[in-house]
């Protein structure tokens, strides 16, 4: 096999260094900008975790570990991060497998498959802002509809976002409506199964509920490994729904670890312990992605 | 035999159960999806009052039209103080109506007033407009009766905002209804009976049903921005478009910066590196991604303040400088499958590299470009955090930030939340509806190669 482009070898020694240098002319931006606005921050970061952070007088008196050991032994720490994997949970539980779900049945459709995925697409179009104008509304103790539905079925009146045992599931149930951009992954992942497959598979009389079982989810089940991992770790990095939904409260019930750092510098201005538990996050998130990356290799080989 | 045939029976059977079963779930989920939009529309249309009504109805109520006629014709004096009468009389009787006939859904009342038979006053008034009278404009903060209504100016204020028709020679284009309709009048009698007053008499009333009132609401949501923000004067001017074009600002920044870069960056891994430095070139751009943004919003706070990038536009633009890996890869996987004697035709020639960049690899990969374009915008439609912390100008908010802070705001009218909520999703709706076709056509690609 030829190399497409490298052409090097045929040129004068002027041409070759400009073959060698221009790339990285090419490149020079684009890397002092992504080192500046990405590795810089995360580098300061583990830099002021070191701190008695003081914003006027940066940086501040330097306490080594101090910040970490302190807050390893605060109880709203560790609660933070029960939270975020009871969130984590939950939404792996409530929300992850509804996409699958939908993509699977819907390619067991005849007609309208077409019009039924444009249709799937709607939810990841509603921000999440608007999603929490209408849920709010939804779990309103008064007036919403959610105790209405209780209500009628004989239960008891709920607090909803108001309750720190039902917060969580409040902010995450608004996800069992399924759709999304999961839903079309999953189903351009079903509709390449092989042809072939399925047909020797349907003349061994695999067809209904087994051909799904045994062959399609066989053969999309690294798509939804891929897909769990990225889940877990969007919903380590949980922010945004939480914040919107009951600003990490009622009592901290709600708060996630990425709610926990905006908290340790906005609300207490302890902005060494901020960048501790910054730090601490990162390397959870970064242990997750390397995980997913060495899966992703095993595949591929 | 019988038992071959045994087996087909109980297969089809099978594939019938997986059939019905398919087709239920997807309707459900299909109903699900539409709550939310149901849920809003449904909520956009009602009043203020009969949104908080236990149980909550899903259709609105019919909206009622009133028109009033009031009679001036034993009226001495000079036609300035005429005005002055009637233009006190609309405000009370649009907003005394407004008060006491709360429970009515009353979505338009029109004041007409009279002289010698002559229509020689007319002035009209959506119920949400009086609504926002109420809540941030002249009436902000007020408990509505005659006395508070007309307190020194505020009555003359209160209907130059309104606004009115007046020819003291008669209004050519306006008539006033003749008729005394029975239900108007018990209603109106209600409203002037104790807290309201009128100078003139009432003549005439009528109620009609008007259904394109409800549609008429969100006109008046949309104006929301404009007297909760009013002391913002880019908020008071330009309202909700603000926020809309801080948006479009933010996201096509973000979409033209992300195709330029990643691209650059993609045609430069794939074409000019050798494999190994672009291998880790790649791992360099997907390693910065990967840095969670809750990890780093404490030092790149602390940065683009001290930097004075807090509170304008280079704070909000700013984090989309630099190329995001998955992109990156993304253009990188695309242009390796450019055939290469395209390149080498061109380099014989003596094209230079960016000769190929911009002539080659550009024109060929309007597909890809799509596809950033559309996760890029995805990515950022949903963007709330990072652009609420760094913005406390009212004028420099995205609509996501608007939204959040009038949710948040505790005089905001859940109907004019839904309303304004369903006017700002629905133009995207109806974009991506109209490209589906496109739209899934690159999510599924993207999502081939996994």
């Amino acid at each position: 096999m030829r190399k497409p482009v490298r052409l090097e070898e045929q040129q004068s020694h002027g041409y070759f260094m400009k073959q060698k240098i221009a790339p990285w002319l090419f490149l020079l931006l684009p890397i002092i900008f992504t080192l500046w606005l990405k590795y810089y921050p995360i580098l300061k970061a583990a830099y002021i975790s070191l701190f008695d952070y003081d914003p006027i007088k940066q940086p501040g008196t330097f306490v080594g570990l101090k910040n970490y050991l302190t807050m390893f032994k605060t109880e709203f720490y560790w609660e933070a991060w029960s939270n975020t994997f009871v969130f984590l949970f939950l939404q792996i539980l409530m929300a992850f497998f509804i996409p699958i779900i939908q993509a699977l049945f819907l390619n067991e459709l005849r007609k309208a498959k077409s019009t039924v995925s444009t249709l799937y697409l709607l939810p990841a179009l509603i921000p999440t802002t608007i999603n929490v104008i209408v849920w709010r509304w939804v779990w309103h103790p008064d007036y919403g509809v959610a105790n209405q539905i209780v209500q009628f079925f004989g239960g008891q009146a709920q607090l909803w976002l108001s309750d720190p045992e039902l917060v969580k599931f409040c902010i995450i149930f608004p996800g069992v409506i399924g759709g999304g951009i999961n839903v079309l992954l999953y189903l351009s992942a079903i509709q390449n199964v092989s042809p072939d497959i399925v047909e020797s598979a349907a003349l061994d009389g695999c067809t209904g509920w087994k051909r799904i079982w045994y062959i399609v989810l066989p053969n999309i089940r690294y798509i939804i490994f891929i897909q769990l991992i990225i889940a877990v770790s969007t919903a380590m990095q949980m922010l945004d729904a939480p914040y919107m939904f009951a600003a990490g409260g009622p009592s901290g019930a709600s708060t996630t670890q990425g709610i926990y750092i905006y908290n340790a510098f906005n609300k207490d201005f302890n902005y060494g312990r901020g960048s501790a538990a910054s730090v601490i996050l990162m390397i959870v998130v970064l242990i997750m992605t390397m995980i997913q990356m060495h899966f992703e290799n095993a595949e591929r080989e | 035999m019988k038992k071959n045939k045994q087996t087909k029976v109980r297969l089809s059977g099978s594939d019938l159960s997986l059939k019905i079963v398919a087709i239920t779930v997807t309707v459900i989920s299909l109903l699900l999806i539409m709550f939310p939009f149901v849920l809003t529309i449904s909520n956009a249309m009602k009043d203020n009052t009969k949104i908080y009504d236990v149980p909550p109805k899903l259709l609105p109520d019919a909206a009622n039209s009133m028109s009033v006629a009031v009679d001036y014709t034993c009226f001495q004096g000079t036609p300035e103080e005429l005005l002055a009468q009637m233009q006190d009389d609309m405000v009370s009787t649009m907003f005394g109506t407004y008060t006491i006939l709360n429970r009515e859904s009353i979505f338009e009342i029109k004041f007409y007033g009279t002289q010698d038979g002559k229509t020689i006053f007319y002035g009209r008034a959506h119920q949400a407009q009086l609504q926002l009278e109420k809540d941030y404009g002249i009436y902000e903060g007020t408990v509505l009766k005659n006395q508070t209504l007309l307190y020194k100016d505020r009555g003359e204020r209160a209907a130059q905002t309104i606004g009115y028709e007046y020819d003291p020679n008669g209004l050519t284009r306006r008539n006033a209804p003749q008729e005394l309709q029975e239900n108007a009048v018990t209603l109106l009698e209600q409203v002037f009976e104790k807290k309201f007053k009128l100078h003139g008499e009432i003549s005439a009333a009528t109620t009609a049903k008007h259904n394109s009132l409800l549609f008429e609401s969100f006109a008046h949501y949309m104006k929301l921005p404009n007297y909760m923000y009013s002391r913002n004067e880019t908020v008071a001017k330009y309202g909700f478009m603000t926020f809309v074009m801080n948006t479009v600002i933010v996201i096509g920044f973000a979409i033209i910066s992300q195709v330029l870069l990643c691209s650059l960056c993609g045609f430069v891994i794939s074409r000019l590196l050798s494999p190994k430095a672009g291998k880790w070139m790649i791992l360099f751009f997907l390693g910065a991604q990967m840095i969670p943004f809750a990890s780093i919003m404490l030092p790149q706070l602390i940065m683009y303040k001290n930097m004075g990038a807090y509170n304008n536009y280079t704070a909000l633009l700013l984090p989309f400088l630099y190329p995001y890996g998955f992109y990156v890869y993304l253009f990188k996987g695309f242009f390796d499958k450019i055939p290469g004697s395209y390149f080498e035709a061109a380099r014989l020639d003596g094209a230079s590299n960016s000769y190929l960049y911009t002539r080659i690899c550009m024109p060929l990969s309007k597909s890809i470009i799509a596809l950033i374009a559309l996760q890029t915008f995805l990515g950022n439609w949903n963007d709330f955090f990072w652009a609420w912390m760094v913005t406390e100008r009212q004028d420099l908010w995205t609509l996501n930030v608007a939204l959040y802070n009038i949710s948040n705001n505790v005089s905001t009218k859940q109907n004019a939340l839904m309303g304004i909520s369903l006017v700002t999703i629905l133009p995207v709706i109806l974009i991506c509806l109209a490209f589906s076709k496109q739209l899934k056509a690159s999510i599924m690609s993207s999502g081939v190669k996994g």
